[in-house]
């Protein structure tokens, strides 16, 4: 099978790992599952897409469909570099504000009041769904669906009610594949998020003190570890790195949904659920690992056994599997997959069949 | 006049139905402290019931008098055969009609308490969070398989099943489904007040206050759990036959986008717990009252009217998107608000009544030792 | 308002306690630079909230904490730390999953390491017996063990003002014995220590100045010696006869 195949379920994969990802960083500090956390992704890539056609519009920027050269690698780069970083920077800060706001201005107040994590995370129930309220007004405000008219005449159909810019997507040849920009951003930024929330937790003096919040809250404090705002920034990175898979899903929607108030959130947010408790609740890599493991079963696996099985129904059916993956892990193994100790092969979970 | 009326019938069926299912959460929730974040599949079983094995058992008898009509048809050529059924049928076999409701409503109960009982397994290992995660998570599953299942839902996600008018014999259907939905939310008011003040009643709320204390006293707290968890879970399954069967909110289909909706199913439901009180019966049911009323006359009838308005300024929104933002920002508000202003909802959880110590004292019911003086 | 030198923390008419919950009455004290000052009083008396009013883990409903000439009662607790303080809390009060080593790294998370290693090796001497236990986790350690850690914790810092709560709960005798003697042994080394003890008689034998403590007032203060042979207090307040 060549590469082209895998390009959907990894995409899928990378981006369930970097919303798995932040839902253990929010668990293990607050002990609050987040159910607004998917839905950060959702707002920061309205944001980006608004901020990008404005400055397409602003610079009557054209779509460049040719196929460039630099350094003998190939590439299609459908809008200046540019457009994108600004696109990227303002999703992951957008995303980190939002989170941050959530813990500012209603967890730590309610858990001040006293209230115990379950009513907490009713509450970030709550805040979803002003942000879902939000969004709806935000996509049918005049500026914006004047923006869209304007962008559709430059570049061609921009609809907030289903935005995708999948057309804008970028290209670079790999082999003798072209490769999607989103598919090989989302890779690359899963590995890199891999790599810096590791080092930041092991071996950072923010990391010893996000470790030693969490392990013992009043320990830390009493040794004079703003405990409040580690926490904070533990939220801030989530939503940061949530913003960042909200600007891929811009790109992606032909792999996943277009996006709109509910989409994808509503098919998402279980297999987010599942990828960071699967992959362990209480791990930072061990969630990232969980997304992919869950991102590779739903798109890669069952296709997979459909076709071995000749029984193509079965792809519907993908959901089912993480509902079992879920049920299995905290029934039998509620730390995760990151919690087995593999005595003789030190290995990470996930990824390992990609 | 008529529309007044249709206000008042669409109010009182959300009334009835919220409460049966809010009440249902609450038994798990509020009394058992059990988080159940999956409570749209048990409302689901209620409605699969009545969509699917109602319409199937109704095609059976309708299929020796009534041409064009066969149990293969209910699913193959669902609207077609439900819609000949709907006139030529259920309009002339009331006694029939009502030997179904009836039938639905045992069938529901048997089924989401299965469920419950199936659910609550894993909920006997399992505390708090995780345990909510694990039911959202086999909710949607359930969610998936019914969705794609042709056999269980028919043949588009959307659509879905019609259902069988078992009102279709009274004078006005739309008057007599809203009758019974409040006759039922009554009698589930009636049944979870009596459980609330019963001795299973005190023990669940000793389970959730003190699990360990309640085992000390000889009682399992497994058992206790298990049985909120079925009896919480057919009522919900009551609730979902109810809502199939009732024109307004139903809309004459089941369709699994709509059944398994966890927002409506599962999260509004968890929005008017908080709101009433947990454990709190009857703040569960000023809750819904409340809420019935404010959002399906105000929200819903006049957002429409004042997004045109804001429509016509330059705010330039759009009328159905702002009408859904609204739902969706009341909701989010009713959450936020209480839990920061009345954690304990607007009728905070009752102490539970016991026996009356004049009549402890009179000796009709005495202690041990006290007899023997 | 200026302290005398000697003094480093002093209390003024503190009334705290927790949300709502009032538990200390209009308390006044003076801690003496240098000296061990015990708490001593029956189960509830207000010992912990004390340290807690003065860590800034309490509510404080009106009154004033100073410390070295300031004013601290709004500081956060988490820069009362960076101030010199160290509190030694009755329970939890070491990383249990981590090891001793790794204990002592994060206590001093904010010193350098050159430094951190030099003060390590001085709480060696003091506490010989967590230089064997080095590299095992502190969730196993002996009661004895893990008090001394916790000690350890607060001592790494080289704090100016040091609060231990009940150092000695739950320990044998022996043990106790023990951790009174390193107690006292820091005192001689001219740390200033708040020790709030459920031990009265150990406490009392160990400290400098004393400060009985019931139903959230004091009832009584003077050095340690005196209120030891003060016989109407030993018998009402600390069950000694």
């Amino acid at each position: 099978m060549g590469f082209a195949a895998f390009m959907a379920p990894l995409y899928y994969a990378s981006i369930l790992s970097l919303l798995s990802v932040g839902i253990t960083l929010s668990y293990m500090t607050t002990k609050v599952f987040n159910f607004a956390h998917v839905r950060y992704a959702t707002v920061a890539a309205y944001f980006a897409a608004a901020t990008m056609l404005t400055l397409i519009v602003h610079h009557h920027i054209t779509l460049n469909a040719a196929t460039r050269t630099i350094g003998g690698i190939q590439y299609i780069m459908p809008l200046p570099g540019w457009i994108y970083v600004v696109g990227f920077v303002v999703a992951s800060i957008v995303g980190g504000l939002v989170s941050i706001f959530l813990y500012y201005a209603i967890l730590k107040p309610l858990e001040r009041k006293g209230l115990p994590p379950l009513a907490l995370m009713i509450s970030t129930l709550g805040f979803d769904f002003l942000l879902v309220a939000f969004l709806f007004i935000f996509m049918s405000e005049k500026p914006i669906i004047n923006l869209a008219a304007k962008a559709s005449s430059i570049i061609g159909t921009v609809n907030f009610a289903s935005l995708g810019l999948d057309f804008t997507d970028a290209y670079i040849r790999i082999g003798n594949t072209m490769v999607r920009g989103s598919v090989l951003g989302a890779l690359v930024l899963a590995v890199v998020t891999t790599i810096v929330l590791t080092f930041l937790t092991r071996k950072t003096k923010l990391g010893i003190m996000m470790r030693s919040s969490i392990e013992n809250p009043n320990l830390a404090l009493v040794l004079g570890v703003n405990v409040d705002r580690v926490f904070a920034i533990a939220w801030f990175l989530a939503g940061l790195i949530a913003g960042m898979a909200g600007f891929l899903l811009l790109f992606g929607t032909s792999f996943l949904k277009f996006i709109s108030p509910t989409s994808p959130y509503n098919s998402i947010v279980v297999s987010v659920f599942a990828g960071s408790i699967v992959g362990g609740i209480f791990n930072v890599e061990g969630s990232i690992g969980g997304g992919f493991l869950i991102g590779l079963i739903e798109k890669w696996f069952v296709p997979w056994l459909a076709a071995v099985l000749s029984m193509p129904s079965l792809i519907k059916y993908n959901k089912v599997f993480s509902m079992f993956a879920v049920a299995l892990t905290l029934l039998f193994i509620p730390e995760g997959l990151a919690s087995i100790r593999f005595s003789k092969f030190r290995k990470k979970k996930g990824g390992g069949e990609a | 006049m008529t529309n007044f009326v249709i206000l008042a019938e669409q109010i009182l069926s959300f009334i009835g139905i919220y409460y049966i299912v809010s009440i249902g959460l609450n038994l798990k929730a509020g009394h058992m402290g059990i988080p159940d974040f999956g409570h749209a599949m048990f409302f689901a079983m209620g409605g699969i019931v009545v969509g699917n094995i109602v319409s199937h058992l109704a095609a059976a008898v309708a299929a020796k008098s009534i041409p064009g009509v066969t149990v293969a048809g209910v699913i193959a050529s669902n609207t077609k055969t439900l819609t000949i059924m709907n006139r030529q049928f259920f309009p002339h076999h009331p006694f029939l009609d009502i030997g179904l409701i009836i039938l639905a409503l045992i069938l529901s109960t048997l089924l989401g308490g299965f469920l419950g009982w199936i659910a609550s397994l894993p909920a006997l290992r399992l505390r708090g969070e995780f345990l909510a995660i694990l039911l959202l998570t086999v909710a949607e599953g359930l969610r998936v398989i019914f969705t794609y299942t042709k056999s269980l839902m028919g043949s588009t996600p959307t659509v879905g099943l019609s259902t069988p008018a078992l009102f279709s014999w009274t004078h006005n259907s739309g008057v007599a489904a809203t009758v019974f939905t409040i006759i039922m939310a009554l009698i589930v008011y009636a049944f979870v007040e009596r459980l609330h003040n019963s001795p299973a009643g005190r023990l669940f709320r000793a389970a959730r206050d003190d699990e360990d204390a309640t085992e000390a006293l000889g009682k399992n707290v497994v058992t206790v759990r298990r049985d909120a968890m079925i009896i919480g879970s057919a009522l919900a399954g009551i609730a979902g036959t109810v809502y199939a069967l009732n024109p307004f909110l139903g809309g004459g289909s089941v369709a699994a986008v709509s059944i398994f909706n966890r927002v409506w199913w599962t999260f509004w439901p968890w929005a008017l717990i908080i709101l009433g009180g947990m454990a709190s019966n009857k703040g569960t049911g000023l809750a819904t009252i409340i809420v019935g009323v404010s959002l399906i006359w105000p929200v819903r009838l006049y957002s429409f009217k004042v997004a045109q308005l804001l429509h016509a300024s330059a705010l330039g929104i759009n009328p159905d998107q702002f009408a859904n933002a609204l739902e969706y920002a009341f909701i989010g508000l009713i959450i936020l608000i209480v839990q920061a202003s009345l954690p304990r909802g607007i009728i905070p959880e009752p102490p539970s009544r016991t026996l009356p110590f004049e009549k402890y004292a009179k000796g009709r019911i005495l202690p041990p030792e006290s007899k023997k003086k | 308002m200026t302290l005398n030198d000697n003094v480093v923390l002093k209390l003024e008419n503190i009334n705290a306690g927790y949300g709502k919950f009032h538990v200390l009455f209009d308390m006044n004290l003076e801690v003496p630079k240098g000296k061990i000052t015990v708490l001593v009083g029956p189960n509830g008396a207000g010992k912990t909230t004390t340290l807690n009013t003065i860590f800034g883990l309490a509510t404080i409903h009106s009154g004033k904490v100073y410390y070295r000439n300031k004013d601290i009662t709004k500081v956060p607790a988490h820069q009362r730390a960076k101030m010199g303080m160290a509190y030694t809390l009755q329970l939890f009060n070491i990383f249990s999953s981590l090891t001793v080593k790794e204990n002592l790294v994060l206590a001093t998370y904010d010193i350098p390491e050159s430094e951190a290693k030099k003060r390590m090796e001085e709480v060696f001497q003091l506490f010989p017996r967590l230089k064997e236990r080095l590299f095992q986790k502190a969730g196993t350690l002996s009661g004895g063990e893990r008090q001394m850690l916790a000690i350890s914790i607060s001592l790494v810092r080289k704090p100016e003002l040091m609060l231990l709560d009940e150092p000695t709960a739950g320990l044998a005798p022996k043990l106790a014995k023990e951790v009174f003697q390193a107690i006292r042994q820091l005192g001689d080394q001219g740390y200033t220590i708040i020790l709030a003890e459920q031990n009265a008689k150990g406490a009392l034998e160990t400290g400098d100045e004393a400060v009985l403590i019931a139903s959230g007032r004091i009832v009584a203060k003077g050095k340690a010696s005196e209120l030891l042979e003060r016989k109407d207090l030993a018998k009402m307040y600390l069950g000694l006869i």
